[in-house]
């Protein structure tokens, strides 16, 4: 009897083990791919999604690349006194649900990044389905403008800033990194900001791209300046940051440029307090090939190579110290996390000056220790396109 | 005797350290953070002081009261009428505390099962729970060794693939502000080691009693070590926010990002939660149940175990309205329970039976 009994039982199990009573089918999903929030006036936010249309992609085989008459993307935009006021007003006239667990890029207008970020963070960590590892950008006028962009190469815009910002050839913040910037000693944040590129002409104003204009500073959860892209790469050597680039210099007394490639650069912040004075040490060691060689020296002998290293460490000095220049007298801003290396390593007398570390931040005196090696010379020896009597060996 | 079941020193290891470790690992990071911040690595040696006291008296009560479990202790101990008032403390605080056990793994799966009623979750939970119980000591343990490696491994493979993400210099600077914030970070997780008492239930179905004490050291050992390092690795992913991260293990490896496809492996996470929370709640249910039938000199255990998992979904609800009163009982009441239970009340024992033996040997010698 008892084994009667247990059939029936193992066939209820069955029924709620396949996990079908509480499905989601995915096209029951509305899969954001980018959201942007800008300011309205100082009650309101303003929420604009980049939904995906899975529609776009199933139109068979043959016709992908040659059709394109479906938009890959659809934008929604809706006013709320904060995101999830919005959200729920925006999905009362959306026919399926906000799905926000592939949504890579998350933008703020600048207008809103002006009036403080604080309140959009909070709800994307306390939401469980936003991704740690999303990227947080600033837009450069309104952030809604970024996700109407069709741009040609990539499938949507959000696809665009999402494979810019891994290239690190800017600065890459995700949302665990940015909760930890607002939450670190410094008080600072920092995060990449882009900007639409001016379509060329003759063609459809939205069909064009976003692109990395530099840097926007945050002091309390509040934009309060912008770096450029140079001063960008600056304080990327001294984050210990930089991984894609090409130093082009220009030594004394040597006509042309000669552009490196750096393969490797470390940079270590080693702050010293002597006699009450603040001090940070930047050491920066860096090694790279040489791609292009303008000059008529013939980089292969070693008393030339040292000249161009010499140059190479003097350019380097230059971006630092400039960038170091801004933040300290400009911005007034620990974009570097110095608060953070000196609390590691002088916890109480960090303690002492905690509240007051914007004003302490300016009087720091900065040190720059810079070892730049070139290590190979490219597939050529002697510049190109140059007759061999007008390069100079010595 | 109620129980007819045997098992290894090896499987009350394997028990012993979900029951520990399973809380520890969900919210041991941002608890210990909150306290000690840079030195949350440090709180779990101070906490496990506790652990390896907690062993030893657990241990020396057994040596001298040989077969019984602490409720047959007590009574031995303290008498009829005392050693009955205290056992029924102890299946009282068990009861309570394994239902809000379970009201902390409800808790958190009704995060991402939004529509589940928090009943049919922790329900669930509990109904498994009393099939492993009904089946006995033999069964929880087996379970609890079958589930042992997949409790462990995905831990260490998420620690793995965590690992070009870490920033090891979060870690100073080291004792900065001095002892203190690591010794209040110790507070709570005191409470996880004390937990180890319950082997007190487990030593008279031992093949090998005398590894008994020698593996409760190990584990607790095990337990500080694995707590330590997922501290670490936390506290190295997340640094100053660990502290305000609800679960920051789960977190964490949702960050894990291999390749641009292997990612978001919080399921991952959630199923080893639910591993730990089943071998715990089972154990602890057990324990809840064996003590119960002792304490009323029941000849099977079997027929109480449905009606004590019916009360323990019960306490789990009772003065528990929100997460906010979960986590502060969570902060400091439970541990303050947990250490004077499982460690503070069995070492007066322990004092009292050493001058009782004295007194009973004279009269036995008296009377004889």
């Amino acid at each position: 009897m008892k084994r009667v009994l247990l059939i029936p039982v193992i066939f209820l199990c069955t029924l709620s083990l396949a996990g079908c009573w509480d499905r989601i089918e995915i096209n029951d999903l509305a899969i954001l791919t980018a959201v942007a929030f800008d300011k309205v006036d100082e009650k309101e936010i303003e929420l604009s999604v980049q939904i995906f249309v899975p529609r776009s992609l199933s139109g068979g085989n043959g016709t992908i690349g040659g059709g394109g008459n479906i938009p890959t993307t659809l934008m929604r935009t809706t006013k709320g006194l904060n995101v999830a006021d919005a959200l729920s007003k925006m999905q009362a006239n959306l026919p399926r649900t906000i799905f926000w667990g592939h949504c890579k890029i998350y933008m703020f207008g600048e207008e809103l990044a002006k009036q403080g970020i604080v309140e959009m963070v909070d709800f994307l960590t306390r939401h469980p389905e936003p991704r740690n590892r999303a990227f947080m950008l600033v837009s450069k006028g309104k952030a809604k403008e970024m996700l109407k962009l069709t741009p040609r190469l990539e499938m949507n815009s959000a696809e665009v800033v999402r494979k810019l910002t891994g290239l690190e050839v800017s600065m890459e913040v995700t949302l665990l990194k940015l909760q930890k910037m607002l939450e670190g000693s410094a008080g600072t944040a920092v995060i990449p900001m882009i900007s639409i590129m001016p379509p060329e002409k003759k063609s459809q104003p939205l069909k064009t791209t976003p692109y990395l204009i530099g840097t926007a500073v945050f002091k309390q959860g509040k934009m309060s300046g912008m770096l450029s892209e140079r001063y960008t790469r600056g304080a990327m050597w001294i984050r210990n940051e930089i991984s894609n680039t090409t130093v082009t210099v220009k030594a004394k007394g040597v006509k042309g440029f000669v552009s490196l490639n750096p393969i490797r650069e470390v940079t270590k912040l080693d702050p010293i307090i002597e006699n009450g004075k603040w001090k940070m040490v930047v050491e920066v060691e860096t090694e790279g090939d040489l791609i292009q060689n303008g000059t008529n020296l013939n980089l292969t002998v070693l008393k030339l190579m040292k000249i161009m290293e010499t140059a190479l460490r003097e350019d380097i000095d230059t971006r630092i110290k400039s960038t170091l220049k801004v933040a300290q007298k400009d911005l007034k801003a620990d974009i570097f996390d110095f608060a953070t290396h000196f609390r590691r390593k002088y916890p109480r007398e960090f303690a002492a000056v905690k509240d007051r570390w914007e004003q302490v931040f300016p009087t720091i005196e900065v040190e720059t220790k810079i070892k730049a090696y070139i290590r190979r010379p490219g597939l050529t020896t002697i510049p190109g396109g140059i007759p061999e009597s007008e390069v100079r060996e010595k | 005797m109620l129980e007819t079941g045997k098992i290894s020193a090896l499987q009350l290891g394997m028990i012993i350290y979900p029951v520990m470790m399973s809380t520890a690992m969900l919210a041991g990071p941002n608890v210990m953070a909150k306290a000690a911040m840079n030195d949350l690595w440090i709180s779990p040696i101070w906490a496990s002081l506790i652990g390896f006291l907690c062993v030893y008296t657990t241990h020396q009560l057994y040596a001298k009261y040989p077969q019984k479990t602490f409720i047959e202790q007590s009574e031995e101990i303290l008498g009829k009428l005392f050693g009955k008032l205290l056992g029924f403390f102890y299946v009282c605080f068990f009861l309570q505390l394994n239902g809000f056990i379970v009201r902390e793994y409800a808790d958190f799966i009704s995060i991402f099962l939004i529509k589940t009623p928090l009943s049919l979750i922790s329900g669930v939970l509990v109904l498994v729970c009393a099939m492993a119980v009904m089946g006995g000591v033999e069964v929880v343990a087996r379970s609890a060794q079958f589930f042992f490696p997949l409790f462990v491994i995905p831990l260490l493979v998420m620690i793995g693939l965590i690992f070009p993400d870490l920033e090891p210099r979060n870690i100073f600077p080291i004792l900065g502000n001095g002892l203190i914030p690591s010794l209040k970070g110790a507070i709570t997780p005191q409470g996880w080691f004390s937990e180890v008492f319950l082997i007190s239930f487990l030593m008279p179905f031992l093949t090998d009693e005398k590894k008994g004490k020698r593996y409760g050291m190990i584990t607790v050992g095990l337990v500080m070590i694995s707590m330590i390092m997922v501290n670490l690795v936390t506290y190295f992913l997340m640094g100053e926010a660990t502290g305000r991260i609800l679960f920051p293990v789960m977190d964490t490896a949702r960050y894990v990002s291999v390749a641009d496809f292997f990612e978001n492996l919080e399921s991952g996470v959630m199923a080893i939660w639910v591993i730990g929370a089943f071998v715990k709640v089972s154990m602890f249910y057990y324990a809840t149940v064996l003590g119960a039938a002792q304490w009323l000199n029941l000849t099977t255990y079997r027929p109480i175990v449905l009606p004590i998992g019916l009360l323990t979904v019960i306490f789990s609800f009772w003065g528990l309205p929100n997460l906010a009163v979960v986590g502060d009982l969570h902060l400091l009441v439970i541990p303050v329970l947990l250490v004077s239970f499982c460690c503070l009340i069995p070492v007066i024992l322990l004092v009292i039976s050493a001058f009782k033996k004295s007194n009973t040997a004279y009269k036995g010698a008296g009377s004889g």
